[in-house]
C-alpha cells in the first residue's frame, strides 16, 4: 500500500520576521509509527499545528489523508479520524475526568467504550477528579485515553509520555504498539525521548532550524550509518578530504571520529591509507545520529 | 519463548530478532514444526514495532528457516535440524577464545567491545589489514 | 455538549451578575425607607434609576461574553491562551459552532438577567410605575434586550481576540468613547441611546424607539457575523 497518512512538503512558516519552518518536507506512511525527533525550537510543535489547522502555512503543501490542509478547508471530516495529544496537556478546567470524557465522546461516531474502559482502569484515572487537580502525568494519560478512545486511524501525540513514570510509559508505548499491530493505526509521534522512539518506531524524522535533515526507515538508518573510529600515527599535516558519505567528522590531534551514512568500505580505506591508521567501526545508536546531525547541522 | 531484544544496540531490531529465533532453534528452545508467537503478540510482549516484527518474520521466512501458514500463523519449518554441528562447534570456538582473552588479563567490557568491533568491521566489509605496525 | 462545556464555564459568572443584581435592588430599598413616598422630583429619580438598572446590563454584556472560541477558567480571568483551546481546535467542529454555542449561550444569561433585573425593579420600587403602564414594562425590557444585544455583540468581537480584562476595558471604553462622541455631536433625540437608557425609557415615553432599535439589532447582527470571521482567520 502506498498511501501516505501524512505528506508535508516544502512547508513555511515565520513568526515576527523569524523562520520556525524552512521547507520542510515529511511522509508519513500508512500504518507506521513514524518518530518525528528535534531539539526544542526546531520546529516539531508548529508542524503538528499546521497538521491539525491550528496555525496556518505560510508556504507550501500538507496533506492528511490525502486531503489537504488549507486555509479555510473544511477539516471537520479530517478530525474526525485524528487523535491528538497536545504538548501541554492542557484540558477543561471547569470539567472532571468523566465529564470531558462525557463532552468527547458523542463527536466521534468510531468511539470505542470497551478502549475508554480498559484505560480508565489502565491509567487508574479518578473519574470525578478535577482536571486541574490532576498531575502532569495524569493529564498525559488522559489526554491518551480521549485520543485513542474516539477509533481515530491516525494518532498525533506531541510529547505522549511526558510526566510518565517508566512503568506508565512502558504501558503507553504497549498500547501504541498493540493499536498498531491489531487495528493498522498509523502513529505520528514527537519526543524527546530518543530510546522510546528507537524502541517502537519504524520510522523516523529529524528536524531541524525548520527543515528535515535525516527520514527514512529506523532499521535501515541503523544498517547504514555505522561511526568509523580512527587512530592515527600523527597527526595529519593537511586536513583530509574524506569521501562522500563521511557525514560529521571530529579530529582531535590523531584521533577521528566519522560518522558515516554510507560508502563505509571505501571511507575505511581511505583512513587505512594514512600513515599508522588504526580503523575500528562501530554500529551506531539513535542517539548518535540525532546528536550528530543536529550538533552539525 | 524468550526473546530479548536491545533497543539501544546499533543493530536493528529486526536483526536482532533474526538471529534470536535462529539461536532459539540452535538452542533446541524452538524445535522444528512448532509454532511462533504471533505478530501482535511478540510486538507486545517485547513491545517493539509490529512491523519490524514483521519484518524480521519475512527474513526468516526467505531464508527457509519459517513457514508462514495463512490464517494459522508461523512455524519453525520441518526441515530444521536442531541443535547443528555447526552451532557445537561454534560454541567450542568462542569458548576457547574467550578463555584465552581472559588469561590476557582483559576486562569482560574489553572482551565484549573486541568482538562487537569484529563483527561491525566484518558487516561492513573491511578487510582485518589493521596491523600496519 | 458544546453547550454543556459553554454551562459549565458561564453559570458562576451569571450568578455573580444575578448577585449584583439582588444587591443593587436591596441597597436603595433598604436605606432609603422613605422610597416609598414620592421624591421631589419623580421623573429624575426614575430617570436615575433607569441608569442603574442599565449599568448593570452593561456589566451582565460584558462578563458573560466567553473568550471567543478560547476556554475560560471558571471564575477568574485568565491571561493569555488556555492550552485546553487546542484540544477543542482539534475536534470535529466548525469553528463558527463553537463560538455561535458560547455566543449563544450568552446571550440567553445576558437576556434573562435584562428580564430578572426589570422584573425585580418594577416589583421593589413603585416610583419607577408611578407614571408608567404595564404595557411600557414590557416594552422597556424589550428595548432594553435588544440594546443590551448590541453591547454583547461588542463584547463577544473582542472576546475573541482580548483577554477577559482587556474585553472588558475594551467595552467599557468604546461606550465611554460613543458617550464622549455624542456629547461633542449631539445625536437625534430618537438616536441617542444615552437619553433612551434614563429619562426617554419606554417607562417615561409610553413608546418603543424603534430606530434605536432597528440600529442596536443590526449592529448585534453585524458584529456577531465579523466575530464568526475573526474567530475563522485567527491562529493559535
Amino acid at each position: 500500500m502506498n498511501n501516505f497518512a501524512i505528506e508535508v512538503s516544502g512547508l513555511r512558516k515565520s513568526f515576527k520576521g523569524q523562520a520556525a519552518l524552512n521547507g520542510l518536507d515529511l511522509n508519513v506512511p500508512a500504518g507506521s509509527i513514524s518518530g518525528f525527533l528535534g531539539r526544542n525550537g526546531a520546529g516539531k510543535t508548529t508542524t503538528i499545528k499546521i497538521l491539525m489547522g491550528i496555525l496556518k502555512a505560510d508556504a507550501g503543501s500538507a496533506f492528511v489523508f490525502g486531503l489537504p490542509i488549507t486555509p479555510g478547508a473544511n477539516l471537520i471530516d479530517i478530525h474526525r479520524r485524528i487523535g491528538f495529544v497536545t504538548e501541554e496537556k492542557e484540558l477543561y478546567p471547569t470539567m472532571t475526568v468523566e465529564q470531558i470524557i462525557r463532552f468527547t465522546r458523542p463527536f466521534f461516531p468510531k468511539w470505542r467504550d470497551d478502549l475508554e474502559q480498559r484505560y480508565m482502569r489502565m491509567f487508574d484515572l479518578p473519574a470525578r477528579k478535577k482536571i486541574p487537580d490532576l498531575s502532569k502525568g495524569m493529564r498525559s494519560k488522559l489526554m491518551l485515553l480521549l485520543a485513542i478512545a474516539r477509533g481515530a486511524e491516525l494518532l498525533i501525540l506531541d510529547e505522549p509520555t511526558d510526566g510518565l513514570d517508566p512503568v506508565a510509559v512502558e504501558d503507553v508505548l504497549r498500547e501504541i504498539v498493540s493499536l498498531s499491530a491489531a487495528e493498522g493505526i498509523t502513529v505520528f509521534f514527537s519526543s524527546h525521548q530518543l530510546e522510546e522512539v528507537e524502541q517502537i518506531a519504524d520510522r523516523i524524522s529529524i528536524i531541524d532550524r525548520g527543515r528535515c535533515i535525516v527520514s527514512g526507515s529506523l532499521d535501515d538508518l541503523k544498517a547504514r550509518y555505522q561511526r568509523l573510529n580512527i587512530v592515527l600515527r600523527e597527526e595529519p599535516r593537511s586536513p583530509v578530504q574524506w569521501l562522500d558519505g563521511a557525514e560529521y567528522v571530529r579530529q582531535e590531534g590523531r584521533t577521528v571520529s566519522i560518522l558515516a551514512s554510507r560508502n563505509v568500505t571505501a571511507l575505511a580505506e581511505q583512513a587505512r591509507s594514512l600513515p599508522g591508521a588504526q580503523v575500528e567501526a562501530y554500529p551506531v545508536t539513535l542517539k548518535e545520529i540525532f546528536l550528530d546531525h543536529v550538533r552539525g547541522n | 519463548m524468550l526473546f530479548r531484544v536491545n533497543h539501544s544496540s546499533g543493530v536493528p531490531l529486526y536483526v536482532q530478532l533474526v538471529e534470536q529465533v535462529k539461536h532459539g532453534i540452535e538452542m533446541g528452545a524452538v524445535r522444528a514444526g512448532e509454532q511462533l508467537p504471533t505478530i501482535r503478540k511478540l510486538a507486545e510482549d517485547l513491545v517493539m514495532n509490529p512491523n519490524t516484527v514483521a519484518r524480521a518474520y519475512r527474513e526468516l521466512e526467505s531464508a527457509g528457516i519459517i513457514e508462514v501458514k495463512h490464517g494459522a500463523g508461523a512455524f519453525v519449518s520441518q526441515s530444521i535440524a536442531g541443535p547443528t554441528k555447526v552451532f557445537r562447534k561454534a560454541e567450542g570456538i568462542v569458548q576457547a577464545a574467550i578463555e584465552r582473552l581472559a588469561s590476557f588479563g582483559l576486562s569482560d567490557e574489553e572482551i565484549r567491545r573486541l568482538v562487537e568491533n569484529a563483527l561491525a568491521v566484518l558487516r561492513a566489509g573491511i578487510s582485518q589489514e589493521n596491523r600496519n605496525e | 455538549m458544546l453547550v454543556m462545556k459553554s454551562w459549565l464555564e458561564i453559570r458562576w459568572r451569571i450568578l455573580m451578575v444575578l448577585a449584583f443584581n439582588v444587591l443593587e435592588v436591596s441597597i436603595p430599598y433598604n436605606a432609603n425607607g422613605g422610597f416609598r413616598a414620592a421624591p421631589p422630583d419623580p421623573g429624575r429619580a426614575a430617570g436615575a434609576m433607569m441608569l442603574v438598572v442599565s449599568f448593570l446590563w452593561l456589566f451582565a454584556a460584558s462578563v458573560l461574553a466567553g473568550a471567543g472560541i478560547r476556554s475560560q477558567s471558571p471564575l477568574q480571568a485568565k491571561k493569555g491562551l488556555h492550552g485546553s483551546t487546542y484540544f477543542t481546535l482539534s475536534l470535529p467542529v466548525s469553528r463558527f459552532r463553537l463560538l455561535a454555542v458560547r455566543a449563544g449561550l450568552g446571550l440567553l444569561g445576558v437576556l434573562s438577567i435584562v428580564v430578572i433585573s426589570g422584573v425585580l425593579f418594577w416589583n421593589f420600587f413603585p416610583l419607577i410605575r408611578t407614571n408608567s403602564m404595564p404595557s411600557d414594562f414590557f416594552k422597556w425590557v424589550f428595548t432594553g434586550s435588544c440594546w443590551v444585544s448590541g453591547v454583547y455583540a461588542l463584547s463577544v468581537l473582542l472576546a475573541t481576540t482580548l483577554d477577559e480584562i482587556g474585553q472588558m476595558f475594551g467595552t467599557l471604553i468604546a461606550i465611554l468613547v460613543l458617550r464622549l462622541a455624542t456629547l461633542r455631536f449631539p445625536l437625534p433625540s430618537s438616536f441617542d441611546i444615552f437619553n433612551i437608557v434614563g429619562g426617554a425609557s419606554p417607562l417615561v415615553t409610553h413608546t418603543l424607539p424603534w430606530p434605536i432599535i432597528s440600529v442596536s439589532l443590526g449592529l448585534t447582527l453585524l458584529l456577531f457575523l465579523i466575530a464568526g470571521k475573526v474567530v475563522q482567520t485567527l491562529e493559535y
